[in-house]
């Protein structure tokens, strides 16, 4: 600057010359410049274009309104298990467990002293050692409830935690224990329908329905334990199944036990008789056998068999129990329950022939079950001629409560096999595979009908229902030979809308009624299982709407309108 | 200083202004539905205990032991059900017509 006041010429000279080779530079910046600022320009205007497009050309990407699925259930742990009505029967909350971090406790004798006044269960000299353990977790007391949970805040411990917790319960008790099953601590399933479906219960929020209806459980349950102490017998089961879908609508083994404290229960308890349990199941198998005949073409209801005489096998003689000594034809057979008939139409038919009639009734294998205790039948070493026999009549072959009951569903219930299923099968029937024909199956119910009104299940028949029958008094086992005095008492009951709708099966089995004075004497299932089965379904068909009609219809078989029993 | 340096300052401030508010509220609503969600889960909760006790409390042999301690009710019987089909029709006489109720004015 100094330089223009001095000598303004040579200044302007020099200017120009020191000017010069600034003029390149200054280029060169203009045009980094212009660069630097198109490029910011371009990448303001992407932007800026992103945003048009984001916020007013909005193409459906984002919803102008957050959108928030209401419909399905907030997950809330393991899903619940509900009967066919929605009536919940396993469900789980949420508890709070106690747990202390030692390090702030202070006091451990004070703090135990106030904590036995909400928890008196609490043991006060261990909970005073663990307190004092100086570790910084340690658990109190797990699955408190809401009051538990407030009343241990107002005392005001510091150190004292609560943590969130799960619980499996059972808010219906020992209702429906065995179907239902149970869970452990950590809620895994470890029985029943609990385990059985563990992994959906513990995937889905929805409720599992299950095909039970808890007032037909109660009717079931109630009227068995009656029977039982009644009868003086030492445990029972029985089932109520809809026949058109095999759907299981009640089930109850007795003893019982409340699945929310499985560890207080019994081995005996735990047992599932109608499912696990494999028994020799008598009388009620001549359903079978007398259907394998008719069906097999071997006899006809007119066919006549010699009953006069005991039936020598081997070392063991076939007799009736009181016995009608005389000829007999197949509808006298069934209805009499005579045993020396149903070994003479089973070897008429062949043990090729009842084998294989066994097995498409699913009794040669463990049946298909939603819960897990399923027992495999079991089977004679050698389907012989004696061991046809014996079958005929409901020894050697041993089933559970469960097959008995979809064999009879399938045999009576025209004849198609479905299989049971304990869970609800909204409202659409299954196919099932044709064991017998629709006519055999007519012929069963019409010859089960004369055992409720003229046979051995008289006392199981309500005026005004029709109800189908057959009761079964098995000798129980011991070891390789038989109990004398120590029966089952089997009662299968069919109730029907007329003789063409069978539409509901009711089981009752009695282990060990004794022989009362009121029984006359009597152990058979007709004096106890019989009555029992009686009451069931006077009970449970106001429940499920069956009405009952005055007038007895007519038998539609031309054959029974001239037989008189 | 320029004009156009004046507006692009403003429409700065507005911009950032309303990028504040804007931030805000969906903080607000956030917050509303954390707090609503935590509600929902606390009322499904309550629902679940409740279930539980409300089937607990409607445990058939619960319910048949008041029944028979306070009601004296007997178990329905099949031939106390009618069908709609059994019940009496009403009949209407045809000689009779249909009274109407003939309103006076209060006096």
């Amino acid at each position: 600057m100094e330089l223009r006041t001095f000598s303004p010429a040579a200044s302007s000279f020099n200017r120009q010359k020191a000017i010069a080779p600034l003029q390149g530079a200054l280029d060169c910046a203009r045009t980094r410049l212009l660069i630097a600022s198109v490029f910011f320009c371009f990448a303001t205007l992407i932007i800026a274009g992103r945003l048009f497009m984001v916020t007013v050309l909005s193409d459906g990407v984002e919803p102008a309104l957050a959108d928030q699925d209401l419909s399905k259930p907030v997950y809330m742990g393991r899903a619940n298990i509900v009967d066919r009505n929605g009536e919940i029967l396993a469900t789980t909350i949420i508890t709070s467990s106690l747990h202390a971090n030692c390090k702030v406790i202070q006091n451990p004798q004070a703090v135990a002293d106030r904590l036995l006044t909400v928890l008196p269960n609490l043991k006060r000299a261990d909970l005073i050692r663990r307190l004092s353990s100086n570790r910084r977790f340690i658990w109190i007391a797990r699955h408190l409830t809401p009051g538990q949970r407030h009343n241990i805040l107002k005392l005001g411990i510091p150190g004292l935690n609560f943590m969130r917790d799960e619980r499996r319960i059972y808010p219906q008790g020992r209702l429906a224990a065995h179907i239902l099953g149970y869970t452990d601590v950590d809620n895994y399933g470890i029985s029943g329908i609990e385990k059985g479906l563990d992994a959906e219960l513990r995937a889905k929020a929805e409720p599992v329905q299950l095909s039970l209806d808890i007032r037909l459980q109660h009717v079931l349950k109630d009227e068995i334990s009656k029977g039982i102490q009644e009868f003086g017998a030492r445990g029972g089961c029985g089932v109520i199944l809809n026949v058109s879908t095999g759907e299981i609508l009640a089930m109850t083994s007795l003893p019982d036990f409340d699945p929310n404290h499985p560890s207080q229960a019994t081995e005996e308890e735990l047992f599932n008789k109608v499912t696990l349990g494999i028994y020799e199941m008598g009388s009620t198998m001549k359903i079978m056998n007398t259907a394998m005949a008719i069906e097999t073409g071997s006899v006809n209801l007119a066919t006549k068999f010699d009953a006069t005489h005991p039936l020598q096998v081997g070392r063991f003689k076939v007799t009736d129990f009181r016995g009608k000594n005389a000829w007999l034809n197949v509808a006298e057979i069934f209805v009499y329950s005579s045993n020396i008939g149903a070994a003479k139409m089973a070897l008429l038919s062949g043990s090729d022939k009842q084998k294989e009639f066994m097995r498409k009734l699913g009794y040669l294998e463990a049946p298909r079950f939603e819960i897990p205790e399923v027992g495999a039948p079991m089977l004679p070493k050698k389907w012989n001629d004696p061991a046809t026999i014996t079958i005929s009549y409901g020894y050697g072959l041993s089933i559970s409560p469960l097959q008995l009951v979809s064999g009879v569903a399938t045999v009576v219930g025209g004849g198609l096999r479905k299989f049971p299923t304990a869970l609800k099968s909204h409202g659409k029937e299954s196919q099932g595979t044709r064991v017998v024909s629709e006519a055999t199956s007519r012929i069963m119910r019409e010859l089960m009908r004369f055992v409720v009104t003229n046979g051995t299940s008289r006392k199981a028949n309500i005026p005004g229902y029709m109800i189908f029958g057959k009761t079964g008094t098995a000798n129980l086992r011991s070891g390789r030979g038989y109990q004398k005095d120590k029966v089952m008492a089997n009662f299968i009951g069919v109730l029907g809308k007329g003789y063409e709708t069978p539409q509901y099966i009711v089981y009752v089995m009695l282990d060990d009624p004794k022989r009362l004075q009121k029984t006359y004497g009597f152990n058979n299932a007709g004096w106890n299982a019989a009555p029992v089965g009686g009451r069931i379904i006077a009970r449970m068909a106001p429940i499920l709407g069956v009405l009952p009609s005055e007038k007895e219809e007519e038998m539609p078989d031309a054959f029974f309108r001239n037989v008189k029993f | 200083m320029r004009k156009s340096t004046l507006i692009f300052i403003l429409i700065a401030l507005v911009l950032g202004i309303i990028n504040y508010t804007v931030k805000q509220r969906v903080i607000a609503i956030e917050n509303t539905l954390i707090i609503a969600q935590g509600n929902i889960r606390k009322t499904e909760e309550t629902l679940q205990l409740l279930g539980a006790e409300w089937s607990y409390l409607n445990e058939p042999s619960r319910l048949q032991l008041l029944v028979e301690n306070h009601l004296g009710a007997a178990p329905l019987k099949g031939t106390q059900l009618v069908s709609y089909e059994q019940l009496p029709s009403r009949t209407f006489e045809e000689t009779a017509p249909i009274h109407l109720a003939t309103f006076t004015e209060p006096r």
